[in-house]
């Protein structure tokens, strides 16, 4: 089953709506002159949920005919290539450095798209790794180590 | 001291060799990033904004600025070029420029783009200049509920006018409003929403949700519509515009410049409808309207100049009350946050030199436009011939180190994937992350506002009613909310007659 813009928007207002009440509840109303730290959060979840449900109403009260499917099919690859790659250097940045997570950034990343011949990778990694070092660790001087064990 | 005492000290800021060179790189990094097709100022301040972290605040302010306009720039360069504009307000500027292009006057075009930009630009820095003084004095005098009231009109305003209808708009800020509060209430110290993660105690770190939501999206949503083939841009041709070039643009830009710089103050309006103003007017006070569509001057110059006119006053609302009118302006002023600057009435007395030193780096920015970028402007389209897939990689490194530096654990760059993957789902559902970023701004402001006029007015809420101004802040927001509904309810009844 395919899943409309107007479907997928409505879910999103009511997942985080429900999650802000239910969260916010729990840090206290307070009093109207003093009002509490969940005050607003509640408030605001709760008109956000409101809307999720009205959104969700009129994607299904309109014509299925005219939705606007949310996904096309061959999207999962470039989403999670790309997540990927961040995570991946999310993981290495410290244990091993600058050089490492760029390499294993570059190598995951690249499969989002296919494109470019084999030996392009390789010149991407070479391009990436000293442009990023000259503006970030020679540029602006930010204490970037590029391998943990040494540099 | 008087007006141009003050505008000499931002001259001495803005001059300072180091500032200005920052000007000059903000300049032409914006115009290089924002010459890609599809790219707006919105992403490219956004992928930038690490650049400016390790910088002292004038220059790290006076970058941002010049990264804006830049990226503004390079938007309608590619509208004329290209035919693709990388934001609502360049799209205008497509119709008779890239009919101009076609016709073999890209330079031209592009010419008068910059030269009308660079006039309005001039006028709206005087005008911000001008109306300064007076609003910070009145907006000093603003209490806990005028402040509330305005960012309540604020945000309504700005997001009922977008497209895709008003439930979205306001549901999509209303989400980010929410992860605004995240972190340590400022009025008791609570933590909320944190989830026991201590890097979380002082909110949702803004650069890793800009960064996300725009640039780590964006790839993710460019990278799936397949592989691009190379792009096919117009030769630029000679950029002089012949002396009836001037005859039909000059007027044309004078009046750009005034729809822009009058509707770029309000919220909600901002650029993108000032520039479909200015053309709509122009076609319809021209001699031979039939004209328009097939190249017209004056479909280029008015259009240009009212954007920037628009861009210029926007600066108004942000930096004298602090509360930015549009989504670009709501992610300036989180850049100017991060570097300890809260815009507002007191930032012109407290930070004076930075204040008057940005004012005057704006004009100086929007020189270099003219100077320097015009004739580089073939160097910045050749950026368009290299590959997508070396471009974003680059970015996603650019994007990841950038966020990485900001702190020392790899906590921001999970962050990162969050919003990443958040706006990825909002692209998807049609949601504007650029309101969310409005909300993620404004939230905080109007919860510790409204608070405090709650406690100051014993719990009484009808003390927004009773203060005049805070009145009129009110109803405004209500009748745009009433306006809003209305045309959906509208258009809820003729959508059941037609099905």
């Amino acid at each position: 089953m395919t899943v409309s813009s107007n479907t997928l928007a409505g879910a999103i207002f009511l997942f985080f709506g429900m999650a802000t009440v239910i969260v916010g509840w729990g840090y206290g109303l307070g009093t109207m002159t003093q009002l509490g730290s969940g005050a607003l959060p509640v408030v605001a979840g709760g008109a956000l949920s409101a809307l999720g449900v009205v959104q969700l109403l009129s994607a299904v009260r309109s014509a299925a005919s005219a939705a606007v499917p949310a996904f096309s099919r061959f999207e999962l690859r470039p989403l999670l290539s790309i997540l990927g790659a961040v995570l991946a250097f999310a993981v290495l940045i410290l244990p091993t450095g600058l050089v490492p997570a760029l390499v294993a950034l570059v190598a995951i990343g690249w499969f989002a798209q296919k494109g470019g011949a084999k030996w392009e990778i390789a010149g991407a990694m070479i391009v990436v790794i000293v442009l990023v070092t000259a503006i970030f660790k020679y540029g602006l001087g930010l204490p970037l180590r590029l391998f943990v064990w040494g540099f | 001291m008087d007006l141009v005492s003050l505008l000499a000290t931002g001259m001495q800021v803005a001059l300072n060799p180091v500032n200005l060179l920052y000007c000059l790189l903000g300049v032409s990094l914006g115009t290089a990033i924002g010459v890609l097709p599809g790219v707006g100022p919105i992403i490219t301040i956004a992928l930038l904004l690490p650049l400016s972290f390790g910088l002292p605040t004038e220059a790290s302010i006076i970058l941002l600025a010049g990264i804006y306009y830049g990226a503004s720039y390079g938007g309608s360069t590619t509208s004329i070029l290209v035919n693709l504009p990388g934001e609502a307000s360049s799209a205008v500027t497509c119709i008779d420029g890239h009919q101009m292009a076609k016709n073999g006057r890209a330079g031209v075009a592009l010419a008068v783009a910059a030269l009308g930009s660079f006039f309005a630009g001039t006028v709206g820095t005087l005008l911000i200049a001008l109306a300064g003084p007076p609003l910070a004095a009145v907006a000093m005098r603003f209490g806990a509920a005028e402040y509330a009231a305005l960012v309540f009109a604020a945000l309504l305003m700005v997001a009922t006018m977008t497209r895709g209808g008003a439930i979205k708009g306001i549901g999509v800020a209303l989400l980010g409003v929410i992860f605004g509060l995240a972190g340590s209430d400022v009025m008791t110290g609570v933590f909320r929403f944190t989830f026991d993660i201590p890097e979380l105690r002082d909110g949702v770190d803004f650069a890793a949700l800009a960064v996300g939501l725009f640039a780590i999206a964006e790839i993710i949503g460019n990278t799936s519509s397949g592989p691009q083939g190379k792009i096919a841009t117009s030769a630029i041709g000679n950029l002089w515009p012949t002396r009836d070039d001037f005859r039909r643009a000059w007027p044309a830009v004078v009046r750009g410049t005034g729809i822009g710089a009058l509707l770029g103050v309000l919220p909600g309006a901002g650029v993108a409808m000032s520039s479909f103003s200015a053309y709509m007017v122009e076609k319809n006070i021209a001699e031979q309207p039939e004209r328009f569509g097939e190249g017209a001057i004056e479909g280029v110059a008015a259009p240009e100049s009212a954007n920037n006119a628009a861009a210029q006053t926007g600066f108004i609302p942000t930096l004298l009350l602090g509360i930015p009118g549009s989504p670009v302006m709501a992610l300036l002023l989180g850049a100017f946050m991060i570097h300890g600057v809260a815009p507002g009435p007191r930032m012109m007395s407290e930070h004076a030199p930075l204040f008057w030193g940005l004012i005057a780096s704006m004009w100086i920015g929007n020189l270099f436009l003219v100077v320097l970028n015009l004739p580089l402007i073939g160097l910045w389209v050749r950026l368009l011939n290299v590959p997508y897939h070396w471009l974003y990689v680059f970015v996603l490194a650019f994007a990841c180190v950038g966020v990485f530096t900001m702190g020392t654990s790899a906590f921001q760059i999970y962050v990162l994937i969050f919003f990443g993957f958040l706006g990825y789902l909002l692209k998807a559902a049609g949601l504007s992350p650029a309101l969310f970023i409005l909300g993620f701004i404004l939230g905080p402001m109007f919860e510790e506002n409204f608070r405090r006029a709650m406690a100051i007015s014993h719990g009484d809420p009808l003390v927004f009613l009773q203060r005049p101004i805070s009145l009129i802040f009110v109803l405004l927001g209500l009748s745009v909310l009433a306006l809003a509904t209305t045309s959906f309810v509208r258009r809820g009844r003729e959508e059941a007659a037609e099905g």
